[in-house]
């Protein structure tokens, strides 16, 4: 028995104050050594709560962190669907309102109007309505009675319209105005200017007239905003004199335009 | 002697405030597997009762347990598999499981499954620290003085 477990004697001396030591603990006879033992392990024992308490302090800023940056990432992606949310509202909204003031300002029972969505812009500003929607080439497109260009180019479902600030774009003109009247014609400069050329210099015209189509090339109506005088260049010894035109808004602002049917 | 007290008593405050490991089981048990002195038995006996006096149990409880599987980690150690190390996961799983159900029997407190897992995890690296500790001394067959 004491080859198969070695120090019998002691343990079994050990075992049995083991015992002793339970019993008396049971009957509440180690009450005052237990209490005075714990005047000196309670210290110790709150020394190394208190520096966990502390280390994990210091390094709770690291969880934070990481918390904080799983909440960010959240809230993140929680704007950006309240943003594209609010994009779609406004468009719609913008739509809307397109809709109405259009019909407020040409009348539809006049005029055949079809709604498309400006889709890009380069040297042509490009609609999402094409052949398949019925437009053709030469229609015009207008924004409430503004004039924004022709349409040059069709494919199935796009067209391209060219703006009065292309050097192809020639339209009769005139202008109006507290001092008088002007005949001329507008056509685009350098792609970024429109310039209104032909001006008898008898003919009276300011800066701030507001300028109109004449209608004659028989694509759009007559009476048609096309931009307002904002210079006027006269030279003695020219034959006509200029007028720079700007447009009364810019073409990338806008939600919802109009092809005018022919 | 004294540094495996030391170590021993900071285990024993480590386990009983901070780390849910019951390190002083581990330790104790493996020295005992390592090295079979009589000290490992005055060892468990003396950090049985500590260990019950910081967990607020009856004394004499876990001086039993540690005891008791002293022996088993000495008896352990003789058969002739002891020489492959991974024979100190079941050595601790069972220590382990012995010492938890005992003292959810005697204690009725809950089984922590946790406490379990843990220990036995750190029983490989424990276990290694403490060989090259007590081996240090050891004279390898191997090494031979040139002369």
């Amino acid at each position: 028995m004491s080859k198969a477990i070695p120090n019998l004697q002691i343990f079994l001396t050990l075992v049995f104050f083991s015992f002793l030591i339970l019993s008396l603990d049971s009957l509440k006879f180690l009450q005052i050594p237990k209490t005075t033992a714990y005047y000196l392990t309670n210290p110790v024992s709150f020394g190394f709560y208190k520096t966990r308490q502390v280390i994990s302090g210091q390094f709770y800023f690291i969880f934070a962190a990481r918390f904080a940056a799983q909440e960010n990432k959240a809230l993140q992606e929680q704007i950006g669907q309240v943003v594209s949310e609010n994009a779609k509202l406004r468009s719609q909204l913008a739509q809307s309102q397109a809709l109405l003031d259009q019909e407020n300002t040409l009348d539809p029972r006049t005029y055949n109007l079809i709604p498309a969505r400006p889709i890009g812009i380069d040297r042509y500003l490009k609609i999402d309505k094409g052949s398949n929607d019925g437009v053709k080439n030469g229609w015009a497109l207008i924004f409430k009675d503004n004039y924004i260009g022709q349409v040059v180019n069709v494919s199935a479902k796009q067209s391209s319209v060219r703006l009065l600030t292309d050097p192809d774009s020639k339209l009769s003109a005139f202008s109006i105005g507290s001092s008088g009247r002007a005949k001329g014609l507008i056509r685009g400069d350098f792609g970024f200017e429109i310039v209104m050329d032909k001006i008898l210099h008898e003919e009276k015209i300011t800066e701030g007239d507001l300028v109109y189509s004449e209608g004659t090339e028989g694509f759009l109506p007559r009476g048609l905003i096309l931009g307002r005088v904002t210079q006027v260049r006269e030279l003695q010894n020219e034959v006509f004199k200029q007028a720079k035109i700007k447009p009364i808004f810019d073409v990338r602002d806008l939600e919802l335009v109009f092809l005018i049917q022919e | 002697m004294k540094l495996i007290i030391t170590i021993l008593i900071l285990a024993a405050f480590l386990q009983t405030t901070i780390l849910p490991i019951n390190l002083v089981l581990l330790i104790i048990v493996l020295r005992s597997f390592l090295i079979g002195e009589v000290e490992n038995l005055y060892l468990a006996f003396g950090f049985g009762l500590l260990i019950s006096h910081l967990n607020a149990t009856p004394l004499g409880i876990e001086s039993l347990i540690y005891l008791i599987l002293v022996i088993l980690a000495r008896s352990i150690s003789r058969l002739p598999i002891s020489s492959n190390i991974l024979i100190v996961f079941p050595l601790i799983l069972v220590s382990v499981i012995f010492d938890t159900l005992i003292n959810s029997f005697l204690l009725r407190q809950s089984f922590q499954l946790t406490q379990i897992m843990w220990t036995t995890v750190l029983a490989i690296p424990i276990y290694l620290v403490l060989r090259f500790w007590e081996e240090r001394f050891v004279v390898s067959p191997q090494l031979k003085l040139k002369i």
